[in-house]
C-alpha cells in the first residue's frame, strides 16, 4: 500500500498530496509573518498560486479573475442603483421602476454569464449525449461530439458562492464589497476550492478580510481536524474504493452479495471521502483563524429522510433553499395556483401542491448541479441526486398521516430507543435505495446492469466462506481495518451528536497523552493510507 | 394599526397556516417555537401574511426575518408607507 511516495508529488497539488502539505505550510508561515493588514492579500496570492498549481498552469486564472471582476462590477452597479432608488423618494414611480429593472438586468447578466460558464465547461457533454439520445429515439442521426473542456478548479463551488453574493447585494441583504481583491479572495479561498463548502459573503466577510492574529489553539485544532479528514479520506474512503471499483466495473462477474457489499461500502466511501475533504478544508481555514460553515452534522442520526438532507451537504441545501426554492415558491405563478386551489380544493391542497412543485424544481437543480460536477455527467445524477430523493420526500409527506395512524393503532412506543433506531435505519435505507446505489454507477445503463446483477444470484455464503470477498481488491486485513476505522468514526459521530467536542477533550489531556494521540493519528494516515502506484491523489468524489 | 391589533391579526394568520388555534405569537417567537414552521411552511406563512395585510415582501426580507418581532416591524413599516 505504501510502496512509494513519488507518485503523490507527480499528481499536482491535490489536498491530499505532499505538495499541498509544503504549499500549505509555506502559506501559513508567510501569512503570520506579514503585518495583519497585508494578510488577506497574502491569502489572495496563495489562492491564485494554488489555483495555478492544482489546475496545471495559469490558463484557468483568467476565468476566476474575470468572474470576480464581473461580480465586482455587477454588485457595485446594483448597489449604486439601489442607493439612487432609495435617495429619490419623490421620483416618479416609473423612474424607480427603471432603476429596479437595471438592477435585475445586472443580476441576470451575472447569473447568465457565470452559470453559462458552468454549463459550458461542466455540462456540454451531457447536452450532447441528451440531444443525441433524443435524436436516436426518432431515428435521427445527430452529428457532433464532445467539447472535452477541462473546467477551472472549484467552478461548481465558486459559481454558487458568487451568485449568492451578487443576489444578496441585489436583495439588499449584504453590502457590495468595495475592494476587488477581497471579493476575489471570497471566491477563490483555496481550502474551499476542492469540495466547498459553499459560503455566503455575510458568513465569512469579517473573518476572511480581518488579517487574523496567530493563535496556537487555531493551529492545533485546525491541524487536528485536517488529520482527521486525511484519516477518513486516505485510510477508509480510498481503501473501500478498491473493492467498489472492482465490483462496479464488472457487475455481471460479481453478482448478488458481492454487489450488495459494494453498495453498502459506497455509503461509507462517499461519507468518508466528502466529509473528510470538508474536514481538511475547514481545518486548513481554521489554521488561518477562519471558521467556515459546517457541511455535515451527524447525518446518520436523522429520523426522517428530509432531515438527512438537512444534515448532509448543508451549504448546498441552504443555497438551494434560498436561491431556488423560496423564489420559485413565492413566484407569481405558484402563488396564483395556491390562491386558486384554496378556493376550489381547500387549504391543505393549496399548501401542498405549490410546495411540491417548488420542491421538484429545487431538486431538479440539485441533480443538475451534480450532473455538472462529474465528467460525462448524465441523467443518472439528475435522477438519483435530484428527482428520486424529491419523490421519496413528497411520498413521505403525503403518507405521513397514514403512518402516524398505523403506529397509533399498533401502539408503537414512538419515543422508545428501539423505534428511534428503526427511524435511523429507515432513513439510511431510503438514502441507499433512492440515491447511493445508482450514484456510483458509470451510467444509467450501468445502473440497470447493477440492479439486475444484484438480484441475479443468491450467494450469501460469500460473506462467510473466508475467501470470495477477498479477491475483489481488498484483503482480509483490509476488511478488518475498515471495520475498526468505521467503528472509530461512528464512535466519534456519536460523541459529537451528543454535544461533546473531542478536540476540547484532547486539549485538556496531559501533554504526553496529547502527543501520543497526535502521532498515532499521523502514523495511522502514513502507514494505513492508500497511495502508491496507480493512485491518483486528485480524486475526490465531490471535487468541484 | 397598534401593536395589539397587529399581533391579533398575526395570531390569526399563524393559527390558520399551522392549523392550531392555541398558537399565540410574540415578538420573540421563532421557528423553533412552532413545530411545523420549517423551510417548507415559511413561504406559505409569508404569503398568508402578505394576503392578510395587502403587501409584498422582497426575497431579501423573507430570508432575513429571524423572529416574529422583525416580521411585525416590517409589516408596520410597510403599512405606514
Amino acid at each position: 500500500m505504501t510502496a512509494t511516495l513519488e507518485p503523490i508529488f507527480g499528481n499536482g497539488i491535490a489536498l491530499n498530496s505532499w505538495a499541498f502539505a509544503f504549499f500549505f505550510a509555506a502559506a501559513v508561515l508567510i501569512y503570520y509573518v506579514l503585518p495583519r493588514r497585508v494578510r488577506p492579500y497574502e491569502l489572495v496570492g496563495a489562492s491564485l498560486v494554488f489555483f495555478m498549481l492544482a489546475g496545471n498552469g495559469w490558463q484557468f486564472l483568467p476565468y476566476i479573475i474575470g468572474a470576480a471582476a464581473l461580480a465586482y462590477g455587477c454588485s457595485m452597479g446594483i448597489q449604486h442603483l439601489r442607493a439612487r432608488r432609495i435617495d429619490s423618494p419623490n421620483q416618479h414611480s416609473d423612474g424607480r421602476g427603471h432603476l429596479r429593472g437595471y438592477c435585475a438586468a445586472l443580476l441576470a447578466l451575472y447569473i447568465i454569464l457565470v452559470f453559462g460558464m458552468f454549463m459550458l465547461f461542466r455540462c456540454s457533454s451531457f447536452f450532447f449525449s441528451t440531444v443525441k439520445g433524443i435524436g436516436e429515439l426518432f431515428t435521427i442521426n445527430v452529428a457532433g461530439g464532445k467539447l472535452n473542456l477541462v473546467a477551472p478548479l472549484g467552478l461548481g463551488y465558486w459559481t454558487l458562492s458568487s451568485i449568492s453574493y451578487v443576489t444578496d447585494v441585489y436583495r439588499g441583504v449584504t453590502p457590495a464589497e468595495h475592494n476587488p481583491f477581497k471579493l476575489l479572495l471570497f471566491m477563490s479561498f483555496f481550502p474551499q476550492m476542492t469540495c466547498g463548502p459553499i459560503t455566503h459573503m455575510n458568513w465569512v466577510r469579517e473573518q476572511l478580510f480581518a488579517g487574523q492574529r496567530f493563535s496556537y489553539k487555531n493551529l492545533r485544532f485546525g491541524v487536528q481536524r485536517m488529520l482527521w479528514g486525511y484519516f477518513k479520506k486516505m485510510v477508509v474512503a480510498d481503501r473501500v474504493s478498491l473493492y467498489i471499483t472492482t465490483v462496479y466495473q464488472a457487475p455481471n462477474d460479481h453478482p448478488g452479495f458481492y454487489l450488495a457489499v459494494a453498495i453498502l461500502l459506497f455509503g461509507i466511501q462517499i461519507y468518508c471521502d466528502f466529509s473528510g475533504c470538508i474536514d481538511i478544508a475547514l481545518g486548513a481555514a481554521e489554521v488561518f483563524g477562519i471558521k467556515l460553515p459546517e457541511d455535515f452534522k451527524s447525518p446518520f442520526f436523522s429520523k426522517t429522510f428530509q432531515d438527512f438532507w438537512h444534515h448532509w451537504h448543508i451549504t448546498l441545501s441552504l443555497w438551494m433553499k434560498e436561491y431556488i426554492f423560496y423564489p420559485v415558491l413565492k413566484s407569481k405563478l405558484l402563488q396564483s395556483i395556491r390562491k386558486s386551489l384554496k378556493k376550489h380544493a381547500g387549504k391543505a391542497v393549496s399548501k401542498k401542491v405549490p410546495t411540491y412543485i417548488a420542491m421538484l424544481c429545487t431538486w431538479f437543480m440539485v441533480g443538475f448541479w451534480h450532473c455538472g460536477m462529474w465528467v460525462g455527467g448524465s441523467w443518472k445524477y439528475i435522477l438519483c441526486a435530484g428527482i428520486f430523493p424529491c419523490i421519496v420526500m413528497i411520498l413521505g409527506d403525503l403518507f405521513d398521516p397514514l403512518f402516524q395512524k398505523i403506529s397509533k393503532a399498533l401502539h408503537f412506543k414512538t419515543e422508545s430507543g428501539g423505534f428511534q433506531l428503526f427511524r435511523y435505519l429507515r432513513t439510511i435505507f431510503l438514502v441507499y435505495a433512492s440515491n447511493w446505489w445508482i450514484f456510483n454507477a458509470s451510467s444509467l445503463h450501468n445502473a440497470v446492469q447493477i440492479f439486475k446483477a444484484l438480484f441475479s444470484n443468491f450467494n450469501p455464503w460469500i460473506l462467510v466462506d473466508n475467501s470470495s470477498l477477498f479477491k475483489c481488491g481488498l484483503t482480509q486485513q483490509d476488511f478488518g481495518l475498515i471495520f475498526v476505522c468505521v467503528a472509530l468514526i461512528f464512535a466519534v459521530e456519536i460523541i459529537h451528536h451528543n454535544g461533546y467536542h473531542i478536540r476540547e477533550w484532547i486539549a485538556a489531556q496531559p501533554i504526553v497523552l496529547r502527543w501520543v494521540i497526535y502521532y498515532a493519528g499521523l502514523f495511522a494516515v502514513i502507514i494505513f493510507g492508500i497511495y502508491g502506484p496507480g493512485f491518483d491523489a486528485s480524486t475526490f468524489i465531490y471535487k468541484g | 394599526m397598534n401593536d395589539t391589533e397587529l399581533y391579533q391579526r398575526l395570531d390569526a394568520v399563524f393559527q390558520d397556516v399551522f392549523d392550531d388555534d392555541d398558537i399565540h405569537v410574540s415578538a420573540d417567537t421563532t421557528a423553533d417555537d412552532i413545530e411545523d414552521w420549517d423551510s417548507l411552511e415559511h413561504i406559505n406563512l409569508i404569503s398568508s401574511i402578505e394576503d392578510e395585510f395587502g403587501m409584498k415582501f422582497s426575497m431579501g426580507e423573507v430570508t432575513e426575518m429571524r423572529n416574529v418581532g422583525e416580521m411585525a416591524e416590517l409589516v408596520k413599516a410597510r403599512a405606514t408607507k
